[in-house]
Order: structure tokens, then C-alpha cells, then sequence
């Protein structure tokens, strides 16, 4: 049985950007890492970033000083 | 072999980039594919290589590198996605048919008023009739960086301000500067820059892409898989998915990646005052020989010297190069049609010698005795 956890998740409108925000969050010793997008957060076939509930702040405050776009930024188990 | 043919594509590669493709191929799955190791592996290399790429020309938006099999593929995609119905579109006579045929065809496509500023015969274009012919008509100017045929390099930044002035996009062809000399595409305010990874860059062939400034609008030229968005019945809009459909060449890609390293550790200034020093030592040895005409302009030039023998085809010229002497060079027309009238040797064609980082000395040495022999 796949075990559930609380994560947040990125999503993104293109590899590319998930990419970015990989390098960037590794860089600034962030801890997540590329995960298949949610099927609840979209059917599409992308990649997301999962990372801890408790980086969300830094994260997002990295990803908008570095000009990387998202998608979106959720809450939930995965 | 002395292999003087680098205009064409760079023989040399430093074994790294070698290594670094065929490590590719054992490693990487398809970038941008699902989230297992392989397939991130690709996704990663993909990405550094668009951060690479957007240092190295001193461009800022890493998304906005787009990749392409070469120069030509992202000339089209800049030509055809940004000419609409009618426009006045500027070009020069010094372009590559890369450049060209896209543009006649859209003359004849989409009633595009398609004008050229003329190069004078030693293929220089004059800024002046760039003035005159640039107006507030005209929508989109395209034009070379380095003449592939003389080795002429134009002066983009002047011909940006033009543009820029008239309301017009630049779009610029740098298939031969790429990798030859520094290009700081904000400096020189390009819209669109192309090139290509196998030439001066030291790249594997099929690599190659066009760098897309913020605002500038190219429309998808082909659609398909991209990994993302999958329900979206048109192809995703953002960059660079827009522009690329279907599997990437990552392995090609993964090469571009460490050939750029490679001219980063020796320094593209330092690869180009080499080739330079190269060129006019060549020059000032071929210019002594009695019977050899030399094209181009030297005050502004890259690594590319074009001749003739007396009145023989170049062609014949180039064969006994090879045949007798073991080097190789490039006769005929370098899919430059419009240069070659300038110039005046649509019937001979020319002979054309272009060196890279790599040449050495005594190969040209070597070429000049036997271009000696063959004008005696």
C-alpha cells in the first residue's frame, strides 16, 4: 500500500521552470525533490516539486526573488 | 587531413564533449517525461544547458533558450513565426539561404514586402541605405551576424538601433559567430538570436536553438508531446515548450552543455584573438601570391578567407587541395546567392578557407605552398 504524507506541492507550466526550482531550492539547501504531478492538483502529465509544509514561505519568497513561475502551491497528502 | 573547413561545421571536438554525448546515451532517459531518475537526469542536463547558454550570450531569461537541430531549423522558426500577411520585412545581401528561402517564400506565401540593404563589392553592407530602406513600415529586419561566404562581420548594433528606432524586431543569424567571438545579445539588443551548436561552439551536429527575448512573440510551429498540459487541445503557450515539440535531442544537448564549458575554461576571447591572429597570417601570406583575389573586407573579420585562383573554377581548386594535398576547403556558392552577385563571382564561385581554435600554423603553412603550386 503507498504510504500518504503531508507535503507541498509546485506545480508548473513547464519542465523548465520545474527544473529551476529545483536547482534554486537545492542551492539554497531546501530539502524536496521532482515528483509526478498530483492527480488531484492535475490531470496533466508534468512534473511538481514536493517539499516540506513548513518551507512553504521560503520557498515561495525564493521562487518570486529568483523570477521563477508556478502554477501552484498546495497543501496536500501525497 | 588539414581540415580548413570550419565554417561548414567544427571537424575538431575536445574529447570531453565526445564523451560527455556518448555518456548521455548510456545515462538519459527523455527529459521532461515523468518524474523516475533517467528521465531527470535528461530534464537536468536540458536545463543547465539552457542556463549555460543564457550566461554565455549574456541573455536573461534561461526558459526563453530554446533548442533546435541548428541555425537553420531556428531560423525558420523565427522567420515564419513572427512575419504575418504583408509585412515590410529588411534583409541584407550578405545572408546564408537559411535565411533567404524562408524569406522568398514568404514573399510569395503571404505577400511579405521583402527588401534587402546592399553589400558593396567586398560584401559590406552600408548603414546608410539601412537608414534609407528601414523605415516605420517595416516590422522585422533580419540579418547575419558573420558572413558565412566572406567572413565580414556586420554591425549588428547599429542596425538593431535602426530597427529598434523604426519600430521593427531584430532577428540575427549567428551561425558563425557563436562560439568565435563574445556575444552579448543585450549589448547588441537583439530580439531573436539564432545558432547553431556544431560550428564554433564545438558542438555535436543537430544542436542548435534560438534565444527569444521577454515580449517577443513567436508563434508554435509544430505541436505535439511536451510532457505537460496533456488535455490542452493547442500547444502549451509558455516558453520553451511552445517551441518544443516531441523528444529533445538531449544527448546532442548534453555535448552543447560541455562544449560550452570547455570554450568558458579557455575563454571565447581567447579563442577568438587565436583565430584571428590565424586569419591574417593566412591572409597576408595569400595576398602575396600573384594570380589569387581575396574577398571580403579584413578591418572587421572572423576566421574565414575567401579566394580565387587566376580564372579557375573554384571547384577544381578546392579538388586538387584535397586530392593532391590533403586539405580541405569549400568551394561553389556557401548557400550565399545574393553575396556571391555582390561580390561578382556567381559563375567562378570561390574557395573558401575558414579555421577554428584548433588550426594550427603550420597547417596554413602548408595551405599557402599549396596555393602557391597550384597559382604557378
Amino acid at each position: 500500500m503507498l504510504k500518504k504524507k503531508l507535503k507541498l506541492i509546485v506545480t508548473f507550466h513547464t519542465s523548465s521552470e520545474a527544473m529551476a526550482t529545483e536547482k534554486a531550492c537545492k542551492d539554497e539547501g531546501i530539502i524536496g525533490q521532482l515528483i509526478s504531478a498530483p492527480r488531484e492538483l492535475t490531470a496533466d502529465c508534468g512534473i511538481s516539486y514536493a517539499a516540506e509544509v513548513g518551507d512553504k514561505d521560503r520557498i515561495e519568497e525564493l521562487l518570486n526573488s529568483k523570477k521563477i513561475e508556478y502554477d501552484r502551491m498546495v497543501e496536500i497528502e501525497v | 587531413m588539414i581540415y580548413l573547413d570550419n565554417a561548414a561545421t567544427t571537424l575538431h571536438k575536445p574529447e570531453q564533449v565526445i564523451d560527455a554525448v556518448a555518456n548521455a546515451m548510456r545515462t538519459q532517459g527523455n527529459a521532461s517525461r515523468g518524474a523516475h531518475g533517467a528521465t531527470l537526469s535528461a530534464s537536468r542536463v536540458v536545463y543547465d544547458a539552457r542556463v549555460k547558454i543564457a550566461r554565455f550570450f549574456n541573455f536573461d531569461t534561461p526558459s526563453n533558450v530554446i533548442f533546435t537541430c541548428n541555425s537553420t531549423e531556428a531560423l525558420n522558426i523565427a522567420i515564419n513565426g513572427t512575419i504575418k500577411e504583408g509585412y515590410k520585412v529588411i534583409s541584407t545581401d550578405t545572408e546564408h539561404n537559411s535565411v533567404l528561402r524562408p524569406l522568398y517564400h514568404l514573399k510569395k506565401t503571404k505577400s511579405v514586402d521583402l527588401q534587402f540593404i546592399p553589400a558593396d563589392i567586398n560584401g559590406v553592407l552600408s548603414i546608410e541605405d539601412a537608414k534609407k530602406i528601414i523605415d516605420n513600415k517595416t516590422k522585422v529586419v533580419v540579418v547575419n551576424h558573420i558572413s558565412n561566404l566572406t567572413g565580414n562581420i556586420n554591425d549588428i548594433k547599429t542596425i538593431s538601433k535602426i530597427a529598434h528606432n523604426a519600430g521593427a524586431i531584430l532577428i540575427v543569424d549567428g551561425s558563425q559567430s557563436a562560439g568565435t567571438m563574445p556575444v552579448d545579445v543585450k549589448n547588441l539588443d537583439v530580439d531573436i538570436y539564432c545558432f547553431t551548436g556544431h560550428k564554433g561552439l564545438f558542438g555535436p551536429q543537430g544542436t542548435g536553438g534560438l534565444l527569444v527575448k521577454e515580449g517577443i512573440e513567436v508563434d508554435a510551429f509544430k505541436r505535439g508531446g511536451s510532457g505537460v498540459k496533456t488535455y490542452e487541445e493547442d500547444q502549451p503557450n509558455e516558453y520553451p515548450t511552445r517551441l518544443e515539440a516531441g523528444t529533445l535531442n538531449s544527448h546532442g544537448i548534453a555535448g552543447l552543455s560541455t562544449a560550452i564549458d570547455f570554450i568558458n575554461e579557455i575563454g571565447v576571447e581567447n579563442i577568438q584573438k587565436k583565430e584571428r591572429e590565424l586569419t591574417e597570417y593566412f591572409y597576408n601570406e595569400v595576398i602575396k601570391i600573384d594570380g589569387i583575389k581575396v574577398y571580403g573586407d579584413f578591418q572587421s573579420h572572423a576566421a574565414i578567407v575567401s579566394l580565387n585562383v587566376k580564372d579557375y573554377d573554384s571547384g577544381e581548386v578546392s579538388d586538387a587541395l584535397s586530392n593532391d594535398y590533403g586539405i580541405a576547403t569549400r568551394p561553389g556558392a556557401h548557400c550565399a546567392p545574393r553575396l556571391h552577385i555582390a561580390l561578382g563571382t556567381k559563375y567562378q564561385g570561390a574557395v573558401r578557407f575558414s579555421f577554428s581554435y584548433f588550426t594550427t600554423k603550420e597547417e596554413l603553412d602548408a595551405a599557402v605552398n599549396a596555393l602557391k603550386e597550384i597559382a604557378s
